[in-house]
């Protein structure tokens, strides 16, 4: 248990410019592969622990009240495209949902699109981008975000089928858009990674 | 890119490619699917180019070339294109023109400029127009029929969110929205542009006995240093005494002109039930009262976004909501910079402050290059390689701004992965206050080191972090269950 808080080591680094100077002490923080990095910040979460550590049954306790709050079991208005109802709904227990349709009534039977909790399998992360169903209803492309960081590989799946196709793209928005051949996909690529506002 | 199904995505073929690194390039196909679409955005400009999407080896042609300053967005219906766009329109109107001339010489109003009311979307059906509008920072639906009936949906409450929501089939009478408030969860309706009827489909159940009646929402305004009104949206639970006694949770975000939406939070009643109120700072850089607001909260201006969060919580003292033992503050990203904006300015206002994945080392970052952050954000924030946006940065930015003196209880938390702001900005600020700050109120710093901007991707899990932001803040209050 630490008590005492960490502190970073100071290594001065200038930075100049209009003719004036800033001294930053801490610049080298930014060093991502540097091991004094990560064992700084592992540190200050030890000093965080240690300093909440008494109010762990608080925290515990409003975790169970917030989550206990939501209906372990619920599902979305299902709404109505291109002779489809979709709908997303989750099932007791589980972290993600689960994006399904339903053929011409909401009497039909469920057709799985994705279960994004057997895809979020062994991943600490993981977020479906956007969603596109090929105009003839056969084809689903989606984007895959395993890192948090907003770069999406492009997949597809064939719906008549249920089998995922071999194709992945990497590094993409997560958006894709059909023409209506139901064969060519418009996507975009980004080099280098870009990122839209905070 | 253009992918075909079944190839190689080695042979993918480039379409477009956006050489201005300020523009963020999305694809997509119009709702009546005759049109796929490129968008190149950027904070204040919009470039569209368009391809019948029966021939997906054409070539896309521009719609309208991009202008510095032109903002619009375009809905492909039957033989024509509306757009929405701020063309001699700060707060934006509502322009038509035919699908194969669609010049800016060729747009004609359909809805024009109103200086009090913000145009901010449009659904277009095959009778009927659904605009959503806002004035006074709330949100409007306004139903306009192809037969020149003209009029606004109405909701009970006075506070309120009301958006359109998945709408993807033209001949339909009916408009799926969402709606919520403070004190409302999350509630679809569809209504019927015909005959006025709003018929419930569904409302969020929220278990473990919430009860609506059991809360208070309401609508305040603090007068600026500079005259503005600001508003507040607050919601706490029924009996919360304005005696000065009771914790008060201030919450801010005031870039991009993002509105903050007076939303509904199931987590939220956590902090309601353990006698908190939460109060909603409609600060300029939003565009809660329309793009003035935004335009005096951004570049030169962007000073007024932080005090006007500060002159918020003085009129929640002034008027005996709470007291500075018992004043909170909280943001993220964007509204993390406004957190360690006040803290600098004021810190003996509040009695702790929580801020998410914060964006606080402003000059560095902006004269970083290799962020890609940095060149999309000097619309917003200045190009600091111009010393007259150097010196103002330099005057706001929180890490150069700690100086040797007291400051409140921080919990301040962030994601190794995030990519919007790095994890080195929170790292950086912490480590500086420590060396610096003059008293022992705590500083926190959790650095999750699985996530990036968003947090946790679970439904559940992610609330572990909001578990602990809340813990922190009541064991400030010495409360403990």
């Amino acid at each position: 248990m630490k008590s005492t808080p960490p502190q970073a080591n100071s290594i001065p680094h200038s930075l100049s410019i209009h003719g004036e100077t800033r001294i930053d002490p801490y610049f080298w923080l930014n060093q991502r592969e540097n091991p004094a990095v990560l064992e700084y910040l592992q540190e200050e979460n030890a000093y965080l622990e240690s300093q909440l550590a008494h109010t762990k049954p608080l925290q515990e306790k409003i975790f169970q009240e917030i989550t206990g709050r939501i209906k372990q079991e619920d599902q979305s208005v299902p709404y109505l495209e291109n002779g489809y109802y979709y709908l997303t709904r989750f099932e007791s227990g589980k972290e993600y949902p689960i994006y399904s349709r339903k053929k011409g009534s909401l009497d039909a039977e469920e057709e799985v699109l994705l279960n994004v909790n057997e895809l979020a399998s062994g991943h600490a992360y993981f977020s479906v981008g956007d969603k596109a169903v090929s105009p003839n209803n056969r084809f689903l492309a989606f984007g895959e975000d395993t890192l948090s960081r907003r770069i999406y590989t492009l997949r597809f799946k064939d719906l008549a089928t249920g089998e995922f196709l071999p194709e992945q793209i990497p590094n993409t928005t997560g958006l894709a858009a059909w023409a209506n051949d139901n064969s060519h996909v418009f996507y975009t690529a980004k080099d280098p990674p870009n990122a839209p506002g905070v | 890119m253009r992918h075909q199904l079944g190839s190689p995505i080695e042979t993918d073929q480039e379409v477009y490619r956006e050489e201005e690194e300020t523009y963020d390039t999305f694809v997509y196909h119009s709702k009546s699917r005759k049109y796929l679409i490129i968008l190149s955005s950027q904070t204040i400009s919009q470039e569209y180019r368009i391809l019948e999407a029966d021939n997906p080896t054409g070539a896309f042609e521009v719609f309208h070339p991009r202008e510095r300053g032109l903002e619009y967005s375009i809905e492909h219906f039957d033989d024509r294109f509306y757009i929405r766009t701020n063309l001699q329109a700060r707060n934006f109107r509502l322009m038509v023109c035919p699908e194969n001339s669609t010049n800016k010489s060729f747009w004609q109003e359909v809805v024009p400029h109103r200086e009090d009311t913000l145009l901010e979307d449009l659904e277009v059906f095959k009778g009927f127009l659904a605009l959503s509008e806002r004035n006074q920072g709330i949100t409007q639906i306004r139903i306009i029929s192809f037969s020149g009936e003209d009029h606004y949906i109405s909701f009970p409450e006075e506070v309120y969110m009301a958006y359109t929501s998945i709408n993807m089939e033209f001949d339909r009478e009916l408009l799926r929205l969402g709606y919520q408030s403070l004190t409302t969860p999350v509630t679809t309706f569809d209504y019927n542009m015909r005959t006025r009827e709003l018929t419930l489909l569904k409302q969020e159940e929220v278990l473990g006995g919430f009860d609506k009646a059991n809360y208070h929402a309401e609508r305040l305004h603090a007068v600026a240093r500079d005259g503005a009104k600001i508003p507040l949206s607050v919601v706490y639970r029924t009996g919360f005494r304005k005696d000065g006694t009771q914790p008060v949770l201030l919450y801010g975000y005031g870039s991009y002109g993002f509105s903050m939406e007076p939303y509904f939070s199931a987590a939220r009643i956590s902090l309601l039930d353990r006698g908190f109120a939460f109060a909603i700072a409609h600060v300029r850089g939003g565009e809660d009262l329309g793009r003035a607001w935004y335009e005096q909260g951004k570049l030169l201006h962007k000073k007024n976004t932080f005090y006007d969060f500060i002159d918020c919580a003085e009129y929640l003292l002034h008027h005996h909501y709470t007291s500075r033992n018992h004043l909170y503050a909280m943001g993220g990203s964007a509204g993390g910079l406004l957190i360690g904006a006040v803290v600098n300015m004021r810190p003996e206002i509040w009695k702790g402050v929580v801020a998410v994945v914060p964006f606080v080392d402003v000059v560095t970052t902006m004269l970083d290059q290799s962020i890609p952050l940095t060149t999309f954000e000097y619309d917003e924030w200045g190009d600091p390689r111009s010393k007259e946006y150097y010196d103002y940065m330099y005057s706001y930015s929180p890490y150069d701004n700690v100086e040797k003196k007291a400051y409140p209880a921080m919990l301040i938390i962030t994601g190794l992965h995030d990519s919007q702001v790095q994890y080195w900005e929170p790292a950086k600020w912490v480590a500086k206050l420590r060396a610096y700050k003059t008293n022992d109120e705590p500083l926190l710093l959790f650095t999750n080191l699985d996530t990036g901007h968003s947090g946790a991707s679970g439904r559940f899990e992610r609330y572990r972090e909001t578990a602990l932001e809340y813990s922190f803040l009541l064991d400030l209050e010495g409360i403990r269950d």
